[in-house]
């Protein structure tokens, strides 16, 4: 396993370059020999993107923000294994300075980097201890549209580290001292727009979404050049005039406020070139009558060639959505025979209460079932469209429906265990009465269009939930006291990891559910767990308020 | 609408300053008020209609439904953000407090409302202060009996007021802030009837058969705290216990529907009654 120790090696070539040649022929050798390692420098980078493509061949790493890139969020490490898992011991804890943070790191060679709102840090993965520390200031003009001054993590590809900012720059920094390499102003963010997600690098581009689908926003998936910052392509969520049979999804002009943020980073299949991404709600949120039609491509799964930005497919899961049911989720990759035949896939247990399973070459919908609670609709049609039930949309006096706007899942990440072809999914089980105010659109102000009133007494639950990732099928399910709050990870030595709304992290038996060990954190648990190896070992990283908590065995 | 308001949220940036000049206005002319109310308070700051209280407030609703609604519930009784529901918010104890709040935001979770203007915040911030009030009605009865019916009821062996009493259920200090006469009869005569959204009571049984009852204090997945009738706190994991029984619908309250009619009302003035915390 690489540690500390890659980074010696990567030093050593300069060493090297000193040689004992004659001091006359020295200077220009020596010159000569600087270039040549210069230009091996340039060339080799510390993470190329293969490693990131193959990153299951250095299972300690977690070079992007599932880990690879199929969105799994699933660790090959298995030292800790439900046989002592009891063991776990908080190895070290770094405090960061803003609370409530739903960051999940990465590691790479021994450094672990963490985001903040506007911010990034690189520690000692052994210990805890900061190397550099980044941070942008926000201006005082910025005004929030977002529910939280969230950062969810940085992206990682050759020698920098790319992060978004509240104020909407993307910004890459020389992974060795944090400083700016380049600052790309994605775009304004005065109009209602923020980003909060964790980038997404592949070969050579860094691709990166928005929030703001509370204020009227016009969505957008951007491509950047990873050395210059230079953008490559956009992808415009809500459609333009030009794109005619998905503008003629939205009544009258209200594309021009039509929502669809990008806020949760995406998946990549580098076979295929395309890049999935899950876009968010139509604005307003809650009064559907200003927008008439199904409001592509809010809610949807989209496919874009990674070259071009161009669209291949789309799938809408909540077509002229009313409940805030974004379709912000990780989209999950899986390849397995389905109907008969070797498959790509695609799988989403979405905010709307619906387990979907797709080809993910074409976008047709293959299999869904429900695998929440959920009141609004019948079932799915042969399309994977949702059969409706009447009088379900928000109304002037109130309509009660399960879930509630946060949905049955919402945007922190489900985990698919590839030894057993499971997936596991934090569900929220809370209902709300929902309701509809007629609204003026204003540029960069809220635009939520009603909102909702929650019923405390009312069956207020949550689990996590095994299922057959092919079918949706239950295969277990651990109950939470509480609508789960942070994602889920699972790992090859048999675990699933999350944390509760009470403040407990924990590890289930991914067998069976059964809990095997937790810890209270003191404070609720909003973030991703992840996993990574430094001197051999393995261990286990989640983020809760201020605190990053690191454990491991011994 | 007047124009959207300045940086309302940078103003820690500029305290010291502030409080310099404060410090030296205070010192100047000790009369003036040492800090100013938050501007949106101001009279005609930001607009030139003047409101009646009803109208800010059926006006507040509106911009509250808007803004604020997307946390904190469309009749402000909570969701992603907390109940507004209540006489004391903590973080803003009157006007001029809530009125900053509003402005500066509680980062990272509550946005600015820098974006809102002063007449927005004014009226957000009459419907938000009408909300945690209960309506005004005619208390009939006689305080001063009242509180001997209170003492001789045993009120104080379970409840805190103005200082005096047992923290096993709610203080009642403050009981004339948060809830109507109609509220407080209906408890004192059907205490279950009225259950806090969160109020349980367990019953905790260990392997050897002891038991204990109390109020759920806390409750995970693996472990559970509860307050018994001397107050006193108890902590179990699930897993060590034969039982835990939720006891749906009960309460350590007993129900006065007994009481004389008048002595009721009595109760119920006291209750009531406007006093300061000790």
């Amino acid at each position: 396993m690489t540690s500390a120790g890659t980074r010696r090696v990567l030093e050593r070539p300069r060493i090297a370059a000193q040689g004992r040649l004659p001091r006359a022929i020295l200077r220009p050798v020596a010159l000569l020999a600087l270039g040549l390692v210069a230009a091996a420098a340039a060339a080799v980078a510390q993470v190329p993107y293969e490693r990131i493509a193959k990153a299951d061949r250095e299972p300690q790493s977690w070079m992007t923000y599932s880990r690879s890139y199929t969105g799994q969020r699933y660790s090959p490490l298995a030292e800790v294994n439900a046989g002592n898992v009891q063991n776990l011991r908080m190895q070290w804890a770094y405090q960061m300075p803003d609370p409530a943070n739903e960051t999940s790191p990465l590691v790479v060679d021994g450094i672990l980097y963490l985001t903040g709102p506007s911010s990034a840090t690189a520690l000692d993965a052994r210990t805890g201890r900061v190397l550099w520390t980044w941070k942008r200031p926000i201006p005082p003009d910025f005004h929030l549209m977002q529910f939280a001054a969230a950062n969810r993590g940085a992206a990682v590809l050759g020698d920098m580290l790319y992060v978004g900012t509240l104020d909407c720059y993307l910004v890459a920094l020389d992974l060795k001292s944090g400083a700016e390499r380049w600052a790309t102003k994605v775009v304004d963010y005065s109009q209602g727009y923020g980003m909060t997600g964790a980038p997404l690098a592949i070969d050579g581009k860094v691709i990166t979404g928005v929030a703001g689908g509370e204020a009227g926003i016009r969505g957008l998936l951007d491509a950047y050049d990873a050395a210059t910052g230079k953008r490559l392509w956009r992808f415009w969520t809500i459609p333009g005039p030009d794109d005619k049979a998905a503008y003629k999804t939205w009544g009258g002009d209200s594309a021009k406020s039509g929502g669809g943020p990008t806020w949760v980073t995406g998946a990549y299949d580098p076979a295929l070139k395309l890049i999935y991404w899950g876009i968010g709600n139509p604005s307003p949120d809650w009064n559907g009558d200003p927008r008439p039609g199904d409001n592509l491509y809010t809610d949807s799964f989209v496919a874009l060639d990674e070259d071009t930005g161009k669209m291949r497919w789309h799938f809408q899961f909540t077509p002229h959505d009313t409940h805030d049911w974004d379709a912000g989720h990780v989209p999950v990759l899986i390849d397995a025979v389905l109907k008969g035949r070797e498959r790509r896939l695609i799988v989403n247990a979405n905010r709307n209460g619906f387990y979907y399973v797709l080809d993910r070459v074409t976008g047709e919908f293959l299999a869904g079932q429900a695998y929440a609670r959920q009141t609004w609709a019948k079932g799915l049609d042969a399309k994977g469209r949702p059969i409706v039930i009447a009088a379900t949309d928000p109304s002037d006096k109130g309509t009660f429906i399960w879930p509630n706007a946060n949905g049955a899942t919402i945007w922190f990440s489900p985990s698919y265990d590839p030894t057993r072809r499971w997936i596991y999914v934090p569900v929220r089980t809370r209902g709300a009465t929902y309701f509809k105010r007629a609204m003026q659109f204003r540029p960069g102000r809220y635009y939520p269009g009603g909102g909702e009133t929650e019923m405390a007494n009312i069956d207020v639950s949550g689990e996590v939930r095994a299922m057959d990732a092919l079918t949706g099928d239950v295969k277990w399910t651990f109950p939470l006291l509480s609508p789960a709050t942070s994602g889920v990870l699972s790992t090859a030595g048999g675990l699933v990891f999350t944390g509760t709304d009470e403040g407990d992290f924990l590890a289930l038996d991914s067998a069976t559910g059964r809990p095997l060990w937790h810890v209270g954190t003191g404070s609720r648990v909003q973030s991703n767990p992840m996993s990574f190896g430094i001197d051999g070992r393995q261990l286990i990283a989640v983020s809760a308020d201020r605190v990053l908590f690191v454990f491991g065995l011994k | 609408m007047a124009a959207a308001r300045g940086a309302a949220c940078y103003k820690s940036a500029v305290t010291s300053y502030a409080s310099q000049w404060a410090l030296a206005i205070a010192l100047l002319a000790p009369a003036a008020p040492l800090f100013a109310a938050c501007d949106a308070l101001k009279p005609f700051a930001g607009g030139s209609t003047v409101y009646t209280h009803d109208q800010l407030v059926e006006r507040g609703r509106h911009v509250f439904e808007q803004n604020c609604a997307v946390c904190h519930g469309m009749d402000a009784s909570g969701g992603r953000g907390p109940n507004l529901r209540r006489a004391h918010i903590a973080r803003a104890p009157d006007e001029a407090a809530l009125c900053d709040l509003i402005e500066t935001g509680i980062p990272p979770e509550m946005p600015d409302g820098g974006f809102m203007t002063d007449e927005d915040v004014r009226e957000v911030v009459a419907f938000v202060r009408s909300v945690g009030r209960s309506a005004a009605t005619a208390v009939t009865g006689d305080a001063a009996h009242g509180a001997r019916v209170f003492a001789a009821g045993g009120c104080a062996a379970c409840h805190i007021l103005a200082g005096a009493g047992k923290g096993f259920g709610p203080e009642l200090t403050d009981l004339g802030d948060r809830r109507s006469a109609a509220y407080v009869r209906q408890v004192l005569l059907d205490p279950p009837s009225r259950l806090p959204a969160e109020f349980l009571m367990l019953r905790a049984t260990s392997r050897s058969g002891a038991a204990v009852e109390g109020i759920r204090v806390n409750e995970d997945d693996f472990s559970v705290q509860l307050k018994d009738a001397a107050g006193n706190f108890h902590s179990f994991d699930k897993a060590g216990l034969a039982s835990l029984e939720r006891l749906e619908g009960r309460t350590p309250m007993p129900s006065f529907a007994k009481l004389p009619p008048a002595d009721l009302d009595d109760l119920i003035a006291f209750l009531l009654a406007p006093r300061a915390a000790p």
